[in-house]
């Protein structure tokens, strides 16, 4: 089966490659004025009042200035015309995103959830009321990020603290307690990690707990980790771990102290690759490739 | 929309979360034999084995919602029995108190409609049976009783293939010591 | 360091368990014809398992079944699941149903069995000089299915712009150019219905109560 896709997706590797290369490399302004005379015409089109249109226009010049993408606003308005979202809310969505971005907040996650909730079908108020309070969560994770960076943990240059800002604030969303975090971030300093491994720290909590960990559970599972030296990689690791031993129908509690006493005795490093599971669907290392069934000598004697 | 169920199995148990109670006798009937003998040689009686079988389907439908899609429903399933069958054992302990090796007698006197050949030798398989840890005693049974496959004992008890070996050749070891000592020859 | 008499006896094991190589076996079979010790001890355990294995198969008892329907629970309808019950049942949304029917949840199932091999198949790909791309493999088993999509943060979740193939085995199957970075993304089928990847390597809340599968590109 793997060779199929191997074959599949060199082929598909080649068009795609072809395809990026012809592509005419469009500045970013013309492709967003592109995007944007879309939503124009559609909105324009639509059955919506006078006012109603000039309200929604007026909104996505206003994030355009912001420096919100064309792309991103030409999304919002068309999807959310046609799925017949009321125009007030189509303008309060272009509204969060711009006072969020005009607090020089990272933009990303809001833009995300409010194309993802619209795409979903989730009613518009809600979609609303989600992003709202990730923006208030955006704002509350900034100094915390901050903090933790003035505390010894390297930045780097580039999107990262951005990056850790947008988890901080799904933390929060999860209702994962600020000291928590910053417990997060004192570990990660004394490991003398950088912006990026605290990225993934708070991840993996934020992560464990969705999946139905208590927040106590999962920031002490991170929290030993890290205090032994786990990279990123090996967190990634602990969570495929987790989700694998979740599909054998176990529960979350046993997987805790499974995790936990593998981390206790060393093995959970090492028995991440070994309990990865690849093609072939080999469970448990190496040797456990057998011939299955019966023993050759015993079964023999019937 | 209808996207049509993929298995029989899955079918059923689709109808029975949508309320379609009856449609799990189909699913009781197709595995009852295989749980009820697996709880057997694990409690080493019959009347318990019943109680056992009978509670763990009780047990998969009340939880039928928390069954993965994808996995075996057998797998599942036989996870609950053994489970049950090792908690009542270790209860059992607790109450009394019982020496490494029982004292062969036969266990329990067979009802009509249970009455099979009696052969001596079963009845001392199952006492030999008896005497494993409950550790060693459902690899045993898994492997070598229902002829499950390493990978699918893995997936039953949770256990990693290699640790089930390590059991599986303990449990023949001491399996065959104690056959010896009970004078069976086969 | 085990002595010979105790690798002898790893080595029955290896057979029992099917694991030994056919030349282990005859090697196997030699030594025991040789030594009588190691004969007896071999005839001991597989005779042992063969009582075993030929020891009788009871049926179940009469009125199992009907004891068993007897004393089943009244099942409730499903409110408040526990969140790990989103992950592997391919659900509607709540939100997309149209008809009266949005309230009651699992309106339909898609059963996607897990194919054994990683459903994420990660290849590496320098596409040009100046960005590194990597070739991204999802599949889907879903052999009722009309139509498969995927959605995700890697193409703003158009239900429509990436369109998977069928193959003949039921697995729908794309392959997408991906920077490298951390993409959520759900399949989509039949227009309606989001699944959520039930091969994911990891999850993540959408933010709105349901599970997003999470893939972590990767030169």
């Amino acid at each position: 089966m793997t060779k199929g896709f191997l074959k599949i997706s060199i082929a598909l590797l080649m068009t795609a490659a072809a395809a990026l290369m012809a592509a005419p490399y469009a500045s970013a302004g013309e492709a967003g004025s592109k995007h944007l005379e879309e939503a124009r015409v559609t909105v324009q089109r639509s059955s919506l009042s006078k006012e109603a249109k000039a309200g929604i226009l007026a909104k996505a010049d206003r994030a355009m200035a912001a420096g919100i993408p064309a792309e991103d606003v030409s999304v919002i308005i068309t999807r959310g015309l046609s799925n017949g979202v009321e125009s007030r809310h189509i303008e309060g969505f272009l509204e969060i995103a711009t006072r969020t971005k005009e607090q020089n907040l990272p933009i990303r996650l809001v833009l995300d959830r409010t194309e993802q909730g619209l795409a979903k079908g989730v009613p518009a108020d809600k979609i609303s009321g989600v992003t709202q309070r990730l923006s208030e969560h955006l704002a509350a994770a900034r100094p915390m990020v901050e903090k933790v960076e003035n505390r010894g943990v390297q930045s780097t240059h580039g999107g990262r603290s951005d990056d850790a800002v947008e988890t901080v604030a799904r933390a929060l969303e999860k209702s994962i307690p600020a000291d928590a975090i910053m417990r997060t971030g004192e570990k990660v300093r004394d490991q003398k990690g950088s912006i990026v491994l605290f990225n993934r720290a708070v991840d993996t909590i934020t992560t464990f707990v969705g999946n139905g960990m208590t927040t106590d559970q999962a920031a002490k599972m991170v929290h030993t980790a890290v205090g032994k030296g786990y990279s990123e990689h090996d967190l990634e690791a602990m969570e495929r771990y987790m989700v694998n031993e979740r599909r054998q129908n176990r529960s979350m509690d046993d997987v805790v102290s499974g995790m936990n006493s593998r981390m206790e005795r060393g093995e959970m490093m090492h028995d991440m690759q070994m309990q990865d599971r690849t093609g072939g669907g080999s469970m448990g290392g190496p040797n456990s490739g057998s011939m299955g069934g019966m023993g050759g000598m015993g079964g023999g004697r019937r | 929309m209808n996207i049509s169920i993929e298995t029989e199995e899955h079918k059923i148990i689709q109808l029975c979360l949508e309320g379609d109670s009856e449609q799990y006798a189909l699913l009781v009937d197709k595995y009852k034999a295989m749980a009820y003998n697996i709880a057997y040689r694990m409690v080493g009686d019959a009347d318990i084995a019943k109680d056992m079988a009978q509670e763990s389907f009780i047990s998969a439908y009340a939880s039928l919602e928390r069954f993965e899609y994808g996995s075996k429903f057998s797998s599942w399933l036989y996870r609950i029995v053994v489970n049950k069958c090792k908690d009542h054992l270790r209860a059992e302990r607790d109450t009394v108190q019982v020496d490494e090796i029982r004292d062969i007698v036969p266990s329990k006197e067979r009802t009509p409609e249970q009455a099979v050949s009696s052969r001596q030798t079963g009845d001392v398989i199952q006492q030999a049976l008896n005497s494993l840890p409950d550790d060693y005693r459902d690899v045993i049974v898994l492997k070598h009783i229902e002829e499950l496959d390493y990978r699918e004992i893995s997936d039953i008890l949770g256990v990693s293939v290699n640790a089930l070996k390590v059991r599986a050749h303990r449990g023949r070891e001491m399996l065959r010591e104690l056959l010896e000592k009970m004078g069976a020859r086969v | 360091m085990k002595n010979t008499k105790e690798l002898n006896r790893d080595l029955i094991h290896k057979i029992l368990d099917g694991d030994a190589a056919p030349d282990e076996q005859l090697k196997m079979i030699a030594q025991v014809q040789a030594d009588a010790d190691l004969k007896k001890e071999f005839d001991d355990i597989a005779g042992a398992l063969h009582s075993l294995e030929t020891s009788e198969r009871m049926p179940a008892p009469p009125f199992f079944t009907a004891e068993v329907m007897r004393r089943l629970p009244p099942k409730k309808a499903p409110i408040g699941r526990r969140v790990w019950n989103f992950l592997f049942k391919g659900r509607a949304l709540k939100w997309n149903m149209a008809t009266a029917f949005a309230a009651t949840v699992i309106l339909a199932l898609i059963f996607t069995q897990v194919v054994r091999t990683r459903n994420a198949h990660v290849e590496i790909a320098a596409v040009s000089q100046q960005e590194q791309v990597v070739t991204v493999t999802m599949n889907l088993h879903a052999p009722e299915a009309h139509h498969v999509s995927v959605a995700g943060t890697f193409n703003k979740w158009k239900a429509d712009a990436n369109v998977l193939t069928k193959q003949e085995n039921g697995i729908w199957t794309i392959s997408i150019p991906l920077k490298p970075g951390e993409y959520n993304y759900m399949f989509v089928v039949d227009g309606k219905a989001w699944i959520t990847d039930p091969n994911a390597e990891t999850y993540s809340d959408d933010g709105f109560g349901n599970k997003n599968a999470v893939v972590r590109v990767k030169i």
